[in-house]
C-alpha cells in the first residue's frame, strides 16, 4: 500500500489573526486512513500535517483547551490549512 | 515471513531492504505466541481498575456499532478519565513529547520491559510528517497533568521494523524507544502476545492514551468495546480514539487473574479502515508472531 500523504502548511490563529503558540493539530475525521499522532505548532501558531488525498476535519486544541475546526479537500498539491480558535 | 529490526542510525543509515515485500500475501495466524505467560501476581488490579476494564469476551458489543460515517469519535465520546494513574495498568502507559526534525508532535507508549516501551512506527520515523526521525522523545509513564508519579525519561534511542521505516507500512507500524534505567519490573508491565484469529474474535478490548483532545495530551483517557474484525495484520474495534493516541495499547484480559495481554498497537482512525469492510471502526496492526519475537529480541538488548 503506497504512502501517499503529501506535507500541508497552516497555522492556527485566534479571532483577532494572532498564531496560537502550542496548540495540537489532528485529524478528527476523514475519508482515508491517517495516524493519530497530534502536531504542536510552534510559537507563532504554524504547522504542517501530512495528509493523503481525502475529505477531512482537521481540528485544533490550544493550551486553554479552546478547540476549532476546520475542513479541507485534499488532492495532489499543498493545501494551506487555516484554523481559528476562538479566544 | 521475516521481519527485521531498523534502529535510528548514529552514523551513515543502512538502507538494505529486508523482510515483508509489497504485495506479500498475509498468511493466517495459526500460532499462539506470548513474550510471557506470567500471571498476574505481581500487578494485581485495584477494585476500581477491575470496576472499569473490560476482562475475557463478549458476543454482542458493548454500544450498538454505528451504521454508517467516518468519525473516529464513534457516536458520543465514551472515553474515560483515568485519574489513578500510579496502579495498574495505567501506571504502564506513557505520554510521549516527540522533538523531530519537522516540528514536536504528541502521542503515546507502554511499558513492554523494564527500560522498553512500544509505541506506533510513526511516533519515532515518520519520512513525510516528521522528516525521519525522531531527534529526542520525551516519555511520563502515569501522567496526569502536571502530576508525574514516576518521573519523566528521555531517550534519543529508537528502532522500528524495516517494512514501516523503508515504506510506511501500516500493518508494521511498531516502534521501540530505549530507555537507559529501568522503571518497572517485568513481572509488572504489558504483555505482548500474537493470538490466531478464532482465539482473537469477540475479545472485549481496552484501549488507553494521551489524546490531544480532550487533555492536552497530559490526561489519560481508557474507552472499551469488542473486537469487530480481526485480519491477518489488522485488529478492528469499535473505540472512540483521537490524534495523540498513536501507539497506545490495545489490550485484553483472559481472565481476572491474568496480567493485561497487548494485541494491537492503536494506530489509525476510522479512515484506515478499507471501504470493503463496511465497518465504522478504528484500528491497530495487529500483533503477530513475527512482531512478537521482534519485541522480545528489543527487550533482551539495547539498541545500537
Amino acid at each position: 500500500m503506497p504512502d501517499e500523504r503529501i506535507l500541508h502548511h497552516g497555522r492556527v490563529t485566534d479571532r483577532h489573526g494572532a498564531g496560537v503558540a502550542n496548540a495540537l493539530v489532528y485529524v478528527a475525521q476523514g475519508t482515508a486512513g491517517t495516524p493519530e499522532i497530534a502536531v504542536k505548532c510552534d510559537h507563532a501558531g504554524h504547522f504542517r500535517l501530512a495528509l493523503p488525498p481525502g475529505h477531512f476535519q482537521i481540528e485544533a486544541r490550544s493550551v486553554a483547551g479552546t478547540v476549532g475546526s476546520t475542513e479541507i479537500e485534499v488532492s495532489k498539491g499543498d493545501e494551506r490549512i487555516a484554523i481559528t480558535i476562538d479566544e | 515471513m521475516q521481519i527485521a529490526s531498523v534502529s535510528k542510525p548514529v552514523a551513515a543509515g543502512d538502507d538494505r531492504e529486508t523482510g515483508p515485500r509489497p504485495g506479500q500475501a498475509a498468511t493466517p495466524i495459526t500460532q499462539r505466541l506470548l513474550t510471557d505467560t506470567g500471571d498476574a501476581a505481581n500487578a494485581a488490579l485495584s477494585d476500581s481498575a477491575k470496576r472499569r476494564l473490560v476482562i475475557g469476551k463478549s458476543p454482542t458489543p458493548i454500544v450498538p456499532p454505528p451504521e454508517s460515517g467516518l468519525e473516529t469519535i464513534l457516536f458520543a465520546d465514551e472515553r474515560t478519565r483515568i485519574v489513578s494513574t500510579d496502579q495498574q495498568p495505567w501506571k504502564l502507559i506513557c505520554a510521549l513529547e516527540i522533538e523531530a526534525p519537522w516540528g514536536s508532535f504528541v502521542g503515546t507508549g507502554w511499558f513492554a520491559g523494564p527500560r522498553t516501551v512500544i509505541t506506533a512506527g510513526h511516533c519515532v520515523f515518520d519520512k513525510k510528517q516528521m522528516g525521519g526521525w525522531a531527534d529526542k522523545i520525551t516519555l511520563t509513564p502515569g501522567r496526569d497533568r502536571e502530576r508525574r508519579p514516576f518521573k519523566s525519561f528521555t531517550s534519543e534511542r529508537f528502532s522500528g521494523i524495516n517494512a514501516w521505516i523503508q515504506r510506511q507500512d501500516p500493518d508494521y507500524d511498531i516502534a521501540a524507544i530505549h530507555l537507559d534505567e529501568d522503571v518497572f519490573p517485568a513481572s509488572e508491565v504489558f504483555r505482548v502476545g500474537a493470538l490466531p484469529d478464532a482465539e482473537l474474535q469477540d475479545y472485549l478490548i481496552n484501549v488507553s492514551g494521551y489524546p490531544a483532545s480532550p487533555g492536552g495530551g497530559t490526561e489519560l483517557y481508557w474507552a472499551k468495546n469488542r473486537i469487530r474484525a480481526v485480519e491477518p495484520r489488522r485488529i478492528y474495534y469499535d473505540v472512540d480514539t483521537s490524534g495523540g493516541q498513536s501507539g497506545g495499547p490495545a489490550y485484553i484480559f483472559p481472565d481476572e487473574n491474568s496480567r493485561p495481554l497487548v494485541v494491537g498497537i492503536h494506530a489509525y482512525g476510522v479512515g484506515g479502515t478499507p471501504a470493503s469492510m463496511n465497518l465504522r471502526v478504528n484500528s491497530a496492526p495487529r500483533i503477530i508472531p513475527e512482531v512478537v519475537t521482534q519485541i522480545q529480541a528489543w527487550l533482551a538488548g539495547p539498541a545500537d
